[in-house]
């Protein structure tokens, strides 16, 4: 039983990561049409940023993580500018290009700034530990679930509530259309770049403080992030965060109970099942968007 | 997107001169060892590029799996030849990727864009770990050590100036088969399948068995890279295919040009040196990268290839002209 | 094909005598130590590629002054060139080792991953340059093996015996039975489960439970659920999970003997594991050259490292300066810089002036040097202590 519940929660918090992670993508994704392949790296960017807030220039540690975030926000200010901008009449498949090329500069510019060695990042709640149901479960984990969880909500609030929140969708619906109506792009581009690169390092450093950072930290979290996206058949946010949290759960538990050296497959087993029965995703409620 | 006819039929005289100057250039290029080993790095990494150049360029198809084709590749073909020949361990390569491909791109026909390019991701993620855990045929983490050097109607191909002329003559064969590709009503299927695939399909083009015989002939040539990979390092482990390569091989399709069979070559060319070229600077040298793909998606959309087929078409036109006026 | 062939042999066969030039074995008259001495040390430093370290070029480089300052190598000045290695790519990484041979050094070091060996194999034949490894001597890279080498040395005691002496350890001195087996899903940590298991059986025991992550995992909670009743944990992990893994053993109240390998070592001292976490961690290593080794030779490089680079060295900075002298007795011993005669003196050989991890290098026939294992035990402050130290037996070529 306590391992059931230590391999649930740890799976809940994995899944929680994902999810912000996922949401950070899936938020550009609407709001530009641009998948981002620089996403990971803006999450292994951002785990780097609140190393140095809290260690380089001594910040306390939630200070420093904001510090970090907000920094982030301006880092996607700037590759809207810089990579997205410019190519805005082009096709699609060159901008996916473009954010590729922003991932491997991205990626160079860590490289020499902060060396090539893993980095820690002390968490708030540091090695603590509580007790639910006999089964150990770090605080940190309760914390990402947490913090995920409000973050989830915030970002629904602004996307139903919000005037900001309706440019998107109605970008997301039909662009020409929304353009047509007096919807500002640019401005909804940019909001949308600060918002997705400020989830990413959230999810960074959330989850930098359970292991160590480096600079291939942010890849493979993404490359399970778009797994989950698949999944919730890039519909709505709840569909994405269920997902997320599906992705994680399976990974954690039918990697504790069977054919451990194989957990990592289990994801990609689940995606490629999902994708042959259907192809355009588990949850996709034909057409709804966010 | 369909090109004039002149253009295309030049297919054979070009890859007829493209194989004399690698034959005259090749060799003196490789004036060192590291020089050597890179020229026939390139040589087999094109022959994979080409193959992606089918799935992607051609049938506008992403798919992520191109390294575990071939890795699969070079793993049957490393099993088959310790009882049996080289040749037969490359044409066993063939049929066992094809016929992966087949499988893997029947069940996800339907998917499309992303979706296809996240299943074959994840096919490459699981087909590695099986490979990395299944160690009764290869050592821990898919090591397979000891494989027979290439060798063709009795000669062992053993030093890398000599396994250069092999690279370069199936590179060759498998131009060959692009180019009758190239010049033959699939390709305009093809592209019609990427451009509309509705349109097409209401047009008589069978747009999934278009896409799937794409899959797996790109997926084949994989498979006869990474079998060539095997026999000629003598070793191969899942680290031979890894991720690096995965992001790598489309990098080299997107700088050489997704539109041309020659933007697979100058591609991997590129991808091949530049390493050599930035040492020194290898601190630098992702900024390097990054920056240069911007730059060739900025300049010239079509890649490299793109921007080489251009510069002779507006010359003579400028110089015709600039005649003309003198003359008038 | 065969047009070409005879179109082009002038020029193939001209190319062919020029990369030969540095592998004929030639006169050793004219080989007789004359010029300077060039080194190449085939690894990377800090930025080069994710996770890479300068250990290996700070312990070669302080060998190189130290043995300057004392007069070179036979009399001559000796240089050391760097050439980075890919430690992930073994494509790269084979051309990266020819460049490596196209500087005609007199020998080449380095090398930090047993796969980039075993991927360059063909080429270390071709090359006919002597090539010490520093890598660990995995299984299949011994001489007679499929990736060893007539060329190819190896410094760091066998793998094998590292699995032993943990296996040793963990039965005699922490009298376990129940021991479990974790470590990272690659080849590192495959291999050495795989070794450990066949250790294990030979003290007619059984694995408790074997558990493998993912290299980039930052959970790994299902491995350390199936630790939870071993009296030991065995470890072979990169140093990011290995982390992950002591601290989750904390997290979950568990206070298993940990041992690990030198990645454990790096992982403290980059500062990814700390406090609490540490107790009850020991890990296997080639040497131990801090303040806590019993060898006055260590001791002393430990303080000469600290000094010039203000860190303590790992046994990863110690390998690469031991192979500095191993290289420079080879080569006085040769007594020339012919290729075939330092080969020759690399295996006879034996190395005790100022090298830190081995009591004494001698290569036997499966071409490993170092017979030596050390047990460390660490503090929670992060220090070490050397509290074992095992002598394995020499062994033949590999059948």
């Amino acid at each position: 039983m306590d391992k059931f519940v230590a391999l649930t929660a740890s799976g809940i918090a994995y899944g929680a990561v994902l999810a912000v992670v996922a949401l950070g993508f899936l938020v550009l994704y609407k709001a530009t049409g641009v998948v981002n392949f620089a996403h990971g790296d803006l999450v292994t960017l951002g785990a780097y940023l609140a190393v140095w807030t809290t260690t380089s220039l001594g910040l306390p540690t939630v200070p420093g993580y904001l510090a970090a975030i907000a920094l982030m926000g301006l880092v996607g200010v700037a590759i809207e500018r810089v990579a997205y901008a410019p190519l805005r009449s082009r096709p699609p498949m060159v901008v996916v290009i473009a954010t590729l090329a922003a991932a491997i500069v991205i990626r160079g510019i860590i490289a020499v700034w902060q060396g090539s060695e893993p980095k820690t990042l002390a968490g708030p709640v540091g090695n603590r530990v509580v007790h639910i149901a006999g089964a150990a479960i770090a605080e940190q984990r309760l914390l990402i679930t947490g913090v995920a969880a409000v973050a989830v909500l915030a970002l629904l609030f602004v996307f139903q509530r919000t005037p900001y929140g309706r440019q998107v969708r109605a970008l997301a619906a039909d662009p020409e259309m929304a353009r047509l109506t007096g919807v500002r792009t640019r401005l909804v581009a940019m909001g949308a770049f600060a918002l997705s690169a400020m989830l990413a390092a959230l999810a960074g450093i959330l989850i930098a403080p359970l292991g160590a950072v480096d600079l291939n930290f942010g890849f493979g979290l993404m490359v399970t992030a778009f797994a989950a996206a698949v999944l919730g058949g890039f519909g709505s946010l709840g569909g994405v965060v269920l997902g997320a949290l599906v992705i994680g759960l399976i990974q954690q538990l039918f990697g504790g109970y069977v054919l451990p050296d194989y957990a990592a497959t289990f994801p990609a087993i689940v995606l490629f099942l999902v994708i042959a029965v259907r192809p355009e995703g588990l949850l996709n409620l034909t057409r709804s968007r966010l | 997107m369909i090109r004039p006819p002149d253009y295309r039929r030049r297919h054979f005289p070009a890859i007829a001169a493209f194989v004399v100057l690698t034959a005259v250039i090749g060799p003196l290029l490789s004036t060192s060892r590291a020089d050597q080993f890179l020229v026939d790095l390139w040589l087999v990494y094109s022959i994979a590029v080409l193959g992606f150049y089918l799935v992607f360029g051609l049938a506008g198809r992403f798919a992520f799996c191109q390294t575990f084709m071939m890795a699969l590749g070079g793993y049957t073909s490393a099993w088959v030849t310790r009882d049996h020949s080289f040749l037969l361990g490359v044409v066993s390569a063939i049929v066992v990727t094809a016929l992966a491909a087949g499988l893997v791109g029947f069940l996800i026909r339907k998917a499309q864009h992303f979706y296809f390019a996240m299943a074959t991701f994840a096919v490459t993620q699981i087909g590695m770990t099986i490979v990395g855990q299944a160690t009764s045929f290869t050592g821990p983490n898919g090591q397979a050590t000891g494989i027979a050097p290439p060798s063709l109607f009795g000669h062992v191909f053993l030093q890398d100036a000599d396994i250069f002329w092999l690279f370069l003559g199936v590179l060759t064969l498998c131009l060959i088969l692009v180019a009758f590709i190239e010049r033959s009503p699939l390709r305009r299927e093809a592209v019609a399948a990427r451009e509309n695939g509705l349109v097409a399909s209401l047009s008589g083009v069978g747009v999934q068995r278009v896409q799937l015989v794409l899959f797996m002939l790109g997926s084949a040539f994989g498979g006869v890279s990474g079998s060539l990979i095997g026999h000629w390092q003598g070793v191969i482990s899942t680290d031979s295919f890894g991720t690096d390569l995965s992001i790598g091989i489309f990098l080299m399709l997107l700088l050489g040009g997704v539109d041309s069979i020659w933007g697979a070559l100058i591609g991997a060319a590129v991808y091949v040196a530049l390493p050599r070229l930035l040492s020194g600077i290898e601190h630098y040298s992702s900024i390097v990268y990054g920056v240069l793909l911007l730059v060739v998606v900025l300049a010239v959309p079509g890649g490299i290839a793109a921007a080489v087929r251009r510069l002779p078409r507006r010359f003579p036109r400028r110089f015709s002209r600039r005649v003309a006026d003198a003359e008038g | 094909m065969r047009t070409y062939r005879t179109l082009l042999a002038g020029s193939v066969a001209l190319m062919a005598v020029a990369a030969c030039g540095s592998g004929g074995a030639g006169g050793s008259s004219s080989h007789a130590i004359s010029g300077p001495i060039k080194l190449v040390g085939l690894w990377e430093v800090k930025g080069e590629s994710p996770a890479a370290i300068d250990d290996y070029q700070n312990g070669a480089a302080l060998a190189i002054e130290q043995i300057t300052a004392a007069g070179g190598i036979a009399g001559k000045p000796v240089t050391l060139d760097r050439v980075p290695l890919s430690p992930s790519d073994p494509q790269k990484a084979t051309s990266q080792f020819l460049q490596g041979v196209d500087k005609k050094p007199t020998m080449i070091l380095g090398i930090p991953a047993a796969t980039s060996v075993l991927a360059a194999k063909t080429q270390i034949d071709r090359a006919g340059i002597p090539l010490l490894a520093t890598s660990s001597t995995t299984t299949p890279i011994r001489f007679g093996g499929p990736g060893g080498s007539k060329w190819l040395w190896l410094l760091q005691s066998y793998d094998g015996y590292k699995d032993q002496a943990a296996v040793k350890y963990a039965t005699e001195t922490l009298k376990a039975s129940k021991i479990g087996l974790t470590g990272t899903s690659e080849s590192y940590g495959t291999t050495n489960i795989a070794d450990l298991t066949t250790a294990l059986q030979a003290k007619s025991l059984k694995p408790f439970a074997v558990s493998k992550y993912a290299p980039n995992a930052t959970d790994v909670t299902p491995t350390v659920l199936a630790m939870k009743g071993a009296d030991a944990v065995i470890t072979f992990a990169y140093p990011v999970p290995l982390a992950v893994q002591l601290r989750q053993f904390t997290q979950n109240g568990l206070n298993i003997p940990t041992i690990g390998s030198s990645s454990t070592n790096i992982a403290v001292q980059y500062k990814m594991v700390s406090g609490d976490p540490l107790k009850n961690v020991y890990s296997v290593v080639s040497c131990d050259p801090t303040q806590g080794s019993q060898r006055q030779l260590a001791k002393d490089f430990g303080t000469a490292y600290q000094q010039k680079y203000g860190t303590v060295p790992t046994d990863l900075a110690a390998d690469a300066y031991d192979a500095v002298w191993v290289a420079k007795a080879a080569i006085e011993k040769a007594g020339s810089t012919d290729p075939a005669a330092i080969n020759k003196a690399m295996a006879e050989v034996t190395v005790t002036d100022k090298v830190v991890c081995s009591d004494g290098y001698h290569a036997d026939g499966a071409h490993v040097l170092s017979h030596d294992v050390s047990v460390d035990k660490f503090a929670t402050a992060g220090t070490t202590q050397e509290i074992q130290k095992y002598t394995f037996p020499v062994q033949d070529a590999v059948k």
